[in-house]
């Protein structure tokens, strides 16, 4: 082989791995902005199918539904990434609600007072029950906490019999009929709107931007990562892993009240059957977004990408005309697609 | 007895302390309720397990195996639906078998996702668990079919051989398989080896796939027969049957002593801990304790039990 053949097989060489370059770097930001373009690509495909998608009242609609199981998968990805996971904070939103209601009659009925109207409509101080469902939502974060660093018990089980047992006491304080909240404050809460963005999204957002701060810039961040990359040599190089992972469930806890706030005053009742089923569209989010089961890794960002990609979706299949049945399918069918497409690209990196 | 003897002994024998806890319970039931020690009420138990027992057997597989399987509702609702589109030919065989296939197909599926496309069993069941439920839903229109034409199919939730309920003995029928597989065929090792530690059985020659496919598939035809028993019961085949079993199987197979990590779990553990419940169930009903209650308690219950169990293990 002649030095010019040499010369121009390095030339070649060096052309070829330059544009694999260009086009794995094209790759890696694809894969960084799929959420993205998958938004983008469903704004186009509901713009073009329906009239209806488009406009404003469609996207107050859709800020809406994603609010509320926007703020429980915030509050998840907080215990995934200290790679616990939390199965109860569907049930912990409507409980929240339900001990600060039930606790205002009962304290009231000791004072011989009336806050209830016509049967069952909530006429109490609407500042107590929010407090009280914040300190309950957090206090029950924190006993899931206790349960599985200091009784040692698996965050699956121990989030499993919160949540079942939650759900018993919805109904045994309610007596299992509804509380409505009429009362003014919670009208506002529920129906408030500025330039077509409902308060529960601004405060799902602002939640999510002070998440997303305190995970990037401070101490619970590079800790909460810590722990969640390699519990072991986080505890060796002295975090106290007990505080924080309590911490975690606690932050969840009370993102579950905020949640449940929300939910009952759109709602305008307190009811235990309400809320069914709103863990697993949390945890969906959560994971679309990113978060991974296996702790260490997650953004509010991108879990906000992530619920907004799915709800996006699922309002288009509302505007097709298909039912829940198809939108339950339908996210089945995205959860298995999206974590099996991220596990084949991984294992290719890998390799 | 020291609190570190009392630990070692919860770990050492914990079908023991199973049988004991079992024992106790139905002591003190027999205290509080005069009704509860007679055989009446005893089959009343059993029977009132079949339905959460076989599906815990499955889940007891899976979990062995080192995953888990939150479909299982979700997969009773949609096998029984798939079966209950063919009732119309009027034969029972065809309605189990669809059944039962149905069931084993979403087992399949759910061992495909986890094992060739290694999505994490939680989310993979759990996008099952949405799927399989909707599925059923689509399928049937959202209405329920009642088998009680089909007398081979009621036969197996309401007939009795000799005063003994089939359904039982269809349990029986499963505890028995599947004590035979996971100690005596070659795949019970397997199923241990793989749960406890993936990359030394696969070392070792074991076909992990292979393994989990088995436990996912053995899993939905639990969930599908259960559906069978449990419709035949009621008379009525219904889409939003078996909705939160997922957590009852779970619950039921981690008190017989199943870790999700994997690896450990046996039938006669699952089963104690089914009769267990059972009688729990049992006395919540005969002493009137309503069933939101029931759920309170139940859940305290698992929690105390994760407890114990813990405490055994790091003492051991």
């Amino acid at each position: 082989m002649s030095t010019h053949d040499i010369a121009y097989m390095q030339t070649k060489n060096a052309k070829s791995s330059a544009n694999r370059g260009w086009l794995s770097q094209l790759k890696v930001d694809l894969g960084r902005h799929t959420l993205l373009l998958a938004f983008l690509a469903l704004l186009v495909v509901g713009t073009a199918t329906s009239d209806y998608f488009f406009t404003s009242a469609n996207f107050t609609n859709l800020l809406h539904t994603m609010a509320v199981p926007a703020i429980l998968a915030l509050g998840v990805s907080f215990v995934l990434l200290v790679s616990r996971i939390d199965l109860s904070m569907a049930s912990q939103m409507i409980f929240a609600p339900v001990v600060g209601v039930t606790a205002i009659i009962l304290f009231a009925d000791l004072m011989d007072i009336s806050v209830l109207a016509r049967g069952n409509s909530f006429t109490g101080s609407s500042l107590a029950l929010v407090l009280i469902a914040l300190i309950t939502g957090a206090f029950v974060g924190w006993l899931n906490g206790i349960g599985v660093m200091y009784g040692r018990i698996t965050a699956f089980i121990m989030t499993l019999a919160m949540m079942q047992g939650l759900r018993g006491m919805n109904y045994f304080l309610t007596g299992g009929h509804a509380y409505y909240l009429q009362e003014p404050t919670f009208t506002w809460m529920g129906t408030t709107e500025l330039w077509g963005i409902p308060l529960s999204f601004m405060v799902y957002m602002t939640l999510s931007v002070v998440a997303g701060i305190a995970l990037r810039y401070t101490l619970v961040g590079r800790r909460l990562y810590a722990i969640g990359g390699d519990e072991k040599s986080a505890a060796l190089a002295g975090i106290n892993v007990r505080y924080w992972v309590i911490t975690a469930f606690t932050i969840c806890g009370v993102l579950s009240a905020i949640a449940g706030i929300l939910f009952t005053s759109r709602l305008q009742s307190v009811d235990a059957p309400l809320g069914f089923g709103y863990e697993l569209t949390a945890i969906a989010f959560a994971v679309i977004g990113g978060v991974s089961l296996a702790g260490g890794k997650g953004t509010p960002y991108r879990v906000f990408l992530g619920a907004l990609v799915i709800t996006t979706l699922l309002n288009i299949l509302t505007l097709w005309g298909f039912g829940s049945w198809y939108q339950n399918l339908a996210m089945g069918i995205v959860v298995i697609g999206v974590i099996a497409v991220e596990q084949w690209l991984h294992r290719r990196q890998s390799n | 007895m020291t609190t570190v003897s009392v630990t070692r002994w919860f770990s050492s024998s914990s079908i023991i302390t199973l049988i004991a806890i079992f024992l106790l319970i139905s002591l003190i039931a027999s205290l509080i309720s005069p009704v509860f020690f007679n055989a009446d009420n005893f089959q009343s138990i059993v029977r009132n397990m079949t339905v959460v027992g076989i599906m815990a057997i499955g889940m007891t597989t899976v979990l062995i195996a080192g995953e888990v399987d939150l479909s299982v509702g979700s997969t009773m609702a949609f096998s029984a639906m798939v079966g209950a589109a063919l009732m119309d030919g009027g034969a029972s065989g065809p309605v189990i078998a669809a059944t039962l296939a149905a069931g084993m197909l979403v087992g399949l599926v759910n061992g495909i996702g986890v094992s060739v496309f290694r999505v994490p069993s939680l989310i993979m069941t759990l996008g099952m668990l949405a799927l399989a439920r909707s599925l059923g839903n689509i399928i049937s229109g959202g209405q329920s079919s009642y088998p009680s034409d089909l007398s081979g199919f009621m036969f197996l939730g309401r007939g009795s051989i000799m005063g003994m309920p089939v359904a039982i003995l269809v349990f029986a029928g499963v505890v028995a398989f599947s004590y035979y597989m996971l100690t005596l065929s070659k795949l019970g090792p397997a199923l241990y080896a793989v749960g406890a530690n993936q990359k030394a059985a696969i070392l070792s020659g074991i076909s992990a796939i292979k393994v989990k496919l088995f436990a996912f598939v053995f899993s939905g035809f639990c969930a599908a027969l259960a559906g069978i028993v449990l419709s035949a019961r009621l008379g009525q085949i219904n889409p939003s049957m078996g909705e939160g079993f997922e957590l009852d199987a779970i619950a039921v197979a981690v008190l017989g002593g199943a870790s999700l990590f994997g690896g450990k779990g046996t039938v006669e553990g699952t089963l104690t801990a089914a009769l267990i419940f059972g009688v729990l169930y049992n006395i919540f009903n005969l002493v009137g304790v309503s069933g939101h209650i029931q759920l309170v308690f139940v859940a305290l219950i698992i929690v105390v039990m994760a407890y114990l169990h813990g405490l055994g293990e790091r003492a051991a």
